[in-house]
């Protein structure tokens, strides 16, 4: 038998396949309570929302930071202060 | 002209061809009924779908629960395909409807909730062949089976090895690759289907359907040439 005959052979045999029998209702239930319930803590905790608050202010300023860094250690900025004690 | 409408062999036995033509005449009055009775039984099921999505909404799990029942065994048959370990196989059904429930908000209600959990069923599975293809987990083909296979009559093929076989051979393709012919060829899918499950375009699936079997014709080659040494 050729190949591709055989292939579709194979596909019509496969398709006649049965998969087998799945029951997780149970399982899938218990999965959304115990999220549920995780997320109902999450709401539930004073402490991580202080941090959380913190740290997206303090974001700003770590970005300030950088930039000014990369300003003052820039070779540009050496030049001008070398030319500025100069005069 | 009645028997000669029904078949030209009967001519020579009026009884036969008038008790054929009997049966046909009725069989295909009591269609239209049977149809009417599946579209009933259909249109039923649907409504039960959207009270218990809309139940779910509100945060009632029994209305999930019985959504997950209604069709679980759909969803396994679409799973079976992409992956033939039982244990994991199960790990993606659980998977499809946990994600199905975490976006119940977004089904319109316009097309069938089966339609809507089998393109999340795809995209799970796909989602899975692509993560085992970057771990470099890819099922590995037995020329033996296939041999093995090949040498049996076409209708004494059992269709667990077949299937098997089957599965292990498009694994060697790549993911989008095996998508595409997975539906085309193993779900029966036609373009439009195809493009609802993947959420492709059609032009795209039509595209991908040719490089795929391109792809599948090399391969196969590749076996013949494999089996010739």
């Amino acid at each position: 038998m050729k190949n591709n005959d055989f292939f579709n052979a194979l596909v019509t045999g496969a398709a006649k396949e049965q998969p087998p029998q799945v029951n997780v209702a149970d399982r899938v239930i218990a999965t959304l309570t115990a999220q549920d319930k995780q997320l109902e803590r999450i709401w539930d905790r004073p402490l991580m929302w202080i941090a959380a608050l913190s740290s997206a202010a303090a974001v700003p300023f770590v970005g300030l930071a950088v930039f000014l860094h990369n300003i003052w250690t820039g070779p540009l900025y050496e030049i001008s202060k070398a030319i500025s004690w100069v005069m | 002209m009645i028997v000669f409408s029904i078949n030209k062999s009967y001519i020579i036995n009026p009884a036969l061809a008038l008790v054929l033509y009997a049966t046909k005449v009725l069989s295909e009055k009591d269609k239209p009924a049977i149809e009417h009775i599946d579209q009933q039984a259909y249109d039923m099921e649907q409504s039960l779908d959207i009270e218990d999505v809309r139940a779910s909404r509100r945060g009632e799990p029994d209305a999930y629960k019985r959504l997950i029942e209604r069709h679980q065994q759909h969803i396994g048959k679409i799973m079976w395909r992409f992956s033939r370990d039982p244990l994991i196989h199960e790990e993606l059904v659980e998977d499809v409807f946990v994600e199905a429930y975490m976006s119940i908000g977004t089904y319109r209600e316009k097309a069938p909730f089966e339609n809507w959990l089998a393109k999340i069923a795809t995209r799970a599975g796909y989602r899975y062949w692509k993560q085992q293809a970057r771990q470099k987990k890819i099922e590995r083909f037995s020329l033996e089976d296939w041999d093995r296979l090949a040498g049996e009559e076409t209708e004494e093929i059992d269709s667990t090895r077949a299937a098997a076989t089957l599965h292990n051979l498009l694994a060697q393709l790549p993911p989008r690759d095996r998508l595409v012919l997975t539906l085309r060829y193993l779900d029966g899918c036609d373009v439009a289907q195809a493009a609802h499950r993947t959420g492709w375009t059609k032009g795209m699936v039509k595209v991908q359907t040719n490089r795929a079997k391109k792809k599948l014709e090399k391969l196969l080659s590749q076996i013949k040439e494999r089996r010739t040494l």
